[in-house]
């Protein structure tokens, strides 16, 4: 009788003491994870964010060149969506800092 | 003579080999030749790398799994489970960059990624498939990435060309930030490397910043691979949730 209690209590005391290390186990790789992600998690969006802010403007300006081109209206199309390339520039850069601050 | 020497001839293409198909020009340029060498010399690597398939990696494999296992992570975290269908594609595109950006390195190769047609290409690749990939998913209603719900009736002649003008910009973006980053790198070395000539003794001053140059360039070659693989995902993963 008491032989089986005592089985018992050491059975219960040692899935205690696992449960504690996956506990530690999990905590410890979730750590990790996190650190490795963060080194070089801001690169990315650094480059993303300063080369939008050009990339728009000339795709802003090479629509409009083409627009012109085919409507021969020659400088007015350019100049709009010139204007509208660095609104967007400004607008995506902003939008992805937006995210990358989530 | 003076020409041979400009900072910028690093990056002329010259035909190693003339060859024409129906007119059109598909001759062997060193710029492919290097692209052909970067293959082989990437597949040569991965398979070399994962023979032994020891429990204790050594050099070789650990640099392999730790490549592998960093797309890995980053697909995961930027396309959760659906990212595991194009982990391949990123994972090539990455280690294919990354190769390029590396082997460029070195004196008298050639940087093959240097080229924005070359960077244009590969972004749009990813631009056409992301494209392509959220009319499949989504239908007609890929087109609300253009007008966010929410945003009033009235904004909209002002809002779609702006959200137009910035998702065709993706690509080029990605394509000109590659090659930009590569070219800018290259230049300034051998803009230095010709300080050291004229400078005679005292050129041990810019031959010392070239080493420390060199280092910063290894960084970059390294970081725009990645930077490349992560935007991929980002691009992809807007075209699995269009809303945000």
């Amino acid at each position: 009788m008491s032989n089986q209690k005592k089985v018992d209590d050491l059975e219960n005391s040692l899935k205690n003491l696992s449960k504690k290390l996956d506990n530690i186990k999990a905590n410890k790789i979730n750590e990790e994870d996190t650190n490795k992600n963060r080194q070089f998690s801001g690169f990315p969006h650094a480059f993303k964010i300063v080369s939008e802010l050009f990339a728009n403007i000339i795709v802003g300006g090479s629509i409009g060149w083409t627009l012109d081109y085919f409507f021969d209206t020659k400088p007015i199309l350019l100049i709009i969506f010139l204007i509208i390339g660095f609104i967007s520039g400004i607008y995506t850069s902003y939008k992805s800092a937006k995210k990358f601050a989530k | 003579m003076t020409e041979k020497h400009s900072p910028l001839d690093q990056f002329t293409i010259h035909r190693i080999f003339e060859m024409k198909i129906g007119g059109i020009d598909i001759s062997l340029t060193n710029s492919s030749l290097m692209m052909i060498a970067v293959l082989i010399i990437l597949n040569v690597f991965l398979i070399y790398a994962t023979k032994k398939k020891s429990i204790v990696p050594g050099r070789l494999q650990s640099l392999a799994e730790m490549s592998y296992e960093m797309i890995y992570n980053t697909t995961k975290d930027n396309l959760g489970k659906d990212g595991k269908k194009f982990f391949p594609l990123v994972y090539t595109l990455f280690m294919f960059i990354l190769f390029c950006n590396m082997l460029g390195l070195i004196p008298y190769s050639f940087t093959v990624t240097s080229h924005i047609i070359v960077t244009f290409a590969l972004a749009f690749g990813i631009f056409l498939l992301a494209t392509i990939l959220g009319f499949v998913l989504h239908g007609h209603k890929y087109l609300r990435l253009f007008l966010p719900k929410g945003v009033p009736i009235f904004l909209a002649p002002l809002l779609v060309p702006i959200e137009i003008v910035s998702y065709i910009s993706r690509p080029i973006s990605l394509a000109v930030r590659l090659a930009a980053n590569m070219m800018a790198g290259h230049t300034m070395i051998k803009v230095f490397a010709g300080f050291v000539v004229a400078l005679g003794i005292f050129g041990i001053a810019p031959f010392l910043f070239i080493v420390l140059l060199y280092i910063l360039e290894t960084l970059i070659a390294f970081l725009q691979a990645y930077v490349f693989a992560v935007l991929t995902c980002l691009y992809l993963s807007d075209s699995f949730h269009p809303e945000h």
